[in-house]
């Protein structure tokens, strides 16, 4: 079943186009990670899902339905959009019972409980004003989590946490999926840290929906090379050429091949090389990392 | 109607520490304090007690030292302050959502938008009643202290009568309050709209067309403008009170229900 369904989503401000077309479908206990540089496109679209803004065009459904102002449906629906903000002068406890009364909610425990969970016990009499950036993020976390939501949108949710902080709300998000299979979908800038935690990955840039990658299938799209540099790059070229390896010179007079039986033999490079008269100083296999996958994807 | 009562209590709890309610009572007892400061200074010599500005008004209004000037004090502290206070108190509650940045908590629930905003409403009144209350009770402390003269029942109920009408329409004039709160996306632009009215509210009754213009017409009707202007004020001053009320009412909440909420 798809939790989230968008058809052809469009949302303008002005002559601004933020969300171009969009169409995803987000199925029940995955965990969709949703891609962009800052002004993609992404905040705007966790917005539109949640109803706060309309589209000019397109439709939502959640859970297969059409979700209204007040409908039922957004107690399934836990969500933390941009920075987490609380009242600054109620306590961690008193925020919460502010979202538990708000949600009609009936057993006063879970507010306990997620405190106890996001390992907020120590801050719950505290002031929120008085908190951490970080301990900021986990009561935010523990707004959209308060009722047991089927599907949480979280935009940018490890912003302000530190790495010890990062890796627990990674893990605890893989147990929400992985234990009561919760559906999530996670806006972030950051591919490496996305990638960690989504079993999919959606790219958005200037409002369009560019890729959609699995990603246990982005080692397959990661760009490989290897790149050697000798004492006379153009003849050892001529080498490698005469010996069926695809290669070219690059920019910083390296070569460079993108040769599959190159990048997978490098000792067979070395072997040629040395056989020839012309040692390699450098060799080495060189494997694209996220960012400049991500770059190379937006077209930058 | 159980939804309703969780956002109110929602609003309760919002509230709980909230420094500004004290604020706002401090400035409003100013009024019966100062009130019973003109009431002193005048209670043996009469307007001679006083000087300067205060002994013009006190001649001009036939104050005396006694409790019907001193009511009826308090009923045009409410007409004029209470523009500003009463105000000050919507900008807020409507206005803290955005200041705050929690209003995006407030819009994807199981409970309807117009709810969480209705509880906003009935808060303003709850805390503008509580304002009036502690006022009189105040100002009948202060005014037992200085045992001042002319006490009867008739003379109390007519005044209350006033304080609490002019009470009522100051309430009602503040939802276009609410919705320059919500449009305005904070508390700065309602209260810069509080400061126009209120200026705007000396300058037209003082052109004599305060009888039309909703922010003048309680502070008319507590008598700060003399008995001739009140007077003057007819049943087309009270509907565009209600007028003014009901149109703010539904803008707010429509704009809050239909707008695009991205802040």
């Amino acid at each position: 079943m798809n939790v989230i369904q968008t058809e052809k989503l469009t949302k303008k401000f002005g002559d601004t186009i933020a969300v171009d077309d969009v169409s995803i479908n987000v199925r029940e206990g995955e965990i969709y990670g949703f891609l962009g540089l800052n002004g993609a496109g992404k905040t705007t679209t966790i917005r539109l899902l949640l109803g706060m803004i309309k589209p000019d065009s397109g439709s939502i459904s959640l859970f297969g339905q059409n979700a209204k102002q007040a409908s039922r449906i957004w107690n399934d629906v836990g969500y933390l959009v941009e920075t987490p903000y609380s009242y600054p002068n109620l306590t961690v406890k008193e925020n919460l019972e502010v979202c538990y009364q708000l949600r009609g909610l009936k057993d006063k425990k879970q507010i306990d409980k997620i405190i106890s969970v996001l390992q907020l016990g120590q801050y719950e009499n505290k002031k929120a004003k008085f908190l951490s950036l970080g301990n900021g993020q986990r009561l935010g976390l523990a707004k959209a989590l308060l009722h047991n939501p089927k599907l949480l949108l979280l935009d940018e949710p490890i912003n302000g946490l530190d790495p010890a902080g990062i890796v627990e709300v990674r893990e605890f998000l893989k147990d929400l999926v992985k234990n009561h299979n919760t559906t999530i979908f996670l806006s972030s800038h950051i591919l490496s840290e996305i990638s960690k935690v989504a079993t999919r990955i959606g790219i958005v840039h200037n409002g369009k929906l560019i890729k959609e990658i699995n990603t246990n299938g982005l080692e397959h799209q990661i760009i490989k090379k290897l790149c050697v540099n000798t004492s006379d790059n153009h003849k050892a070229l001529q080498i490698l050429n005469g010996k069926d390896f695809t290669a070219a010179i690059n920019e910083l007079g390296l070569i460079e091949s993108l040769d599959n039986k190159a990048i997978t033999e490098p000792e067979t490079i070395s072997s040629l090389l040395v056989n020839s008269g012309l040692p390699p100083k450098m060799l080495n296999v060189i494997e694209e990392d996220l960012e400049a996958y991500f770059l190379r994807m937006i077209g930058n | 109607m159980k939804q309703q009562w969780k956002a109110f209590i929602a609003e309760i709890l919002k509230n709980r520490h909230s420094r500004i309610t004290w604020v706002t009572f401090i400035a409003f007892s100013l009024a019966p304090l100062f009130g019973g400061v003109f009431m002193f200074l005048m209670k043996d010599n009469g307007s001679e007690g006083l000087s300067g500005a205060f002994k013009s008004k006190a001649v001009l209004m036939s104050f005396e030292a006694n409790w019907n000037s001193y009511l009826g004090l308090l009923s045009q502290a409410v007409g004029v302050g209470g523009v500003l206070i009463f105000g000050f108190v919507a900008s807020w509650l409507f206005g803290r959502e955005y200041s705050d940045g929690t209003v995006k908590d407030l819009l994807s629930l199981p409970i309807s938008r117009a709810k969480i905003l209705n509880a906003k409403f009935i808060y303003y009144i709850i805390w503008c009643i509580a304002l009036v209350l502690s006022n009189l009770l105040l100002g009948l402390l202060i005014g037992f202290i200085l045992q001042l003269p002319g006490w009867d029942s008739v003379m109390f109920l007519n005044n209350i009568q006033v304080y609490s009408l002019t009470t009522i329409m100051i309430i009602l004039l503040n939802t276009p309050i609410a919705f320059f709160a919500i449009y305005g996306k904070g508390f700065m632009t309602p209260l810069g709209i509080v400061a126009i009215l209120l200026v705007l509210a000396q300058i037209i009754g003082a052109l004599g067309f305060g009888n039309y213009f909703p922010w003048a017409v309680p502070g008319i009707y507590s008598g700060s403008g003399g008995a001739d202007l009140k007077a003057g004020l007819n049943i087309f001053s009270y509907l565009i009170i209600v007028m003014t009320s009901i149109i703010g009412y539904f803008s707010t909440i429509l704009w809050w229900k239909y707008s695009d909420q991205t802040k």
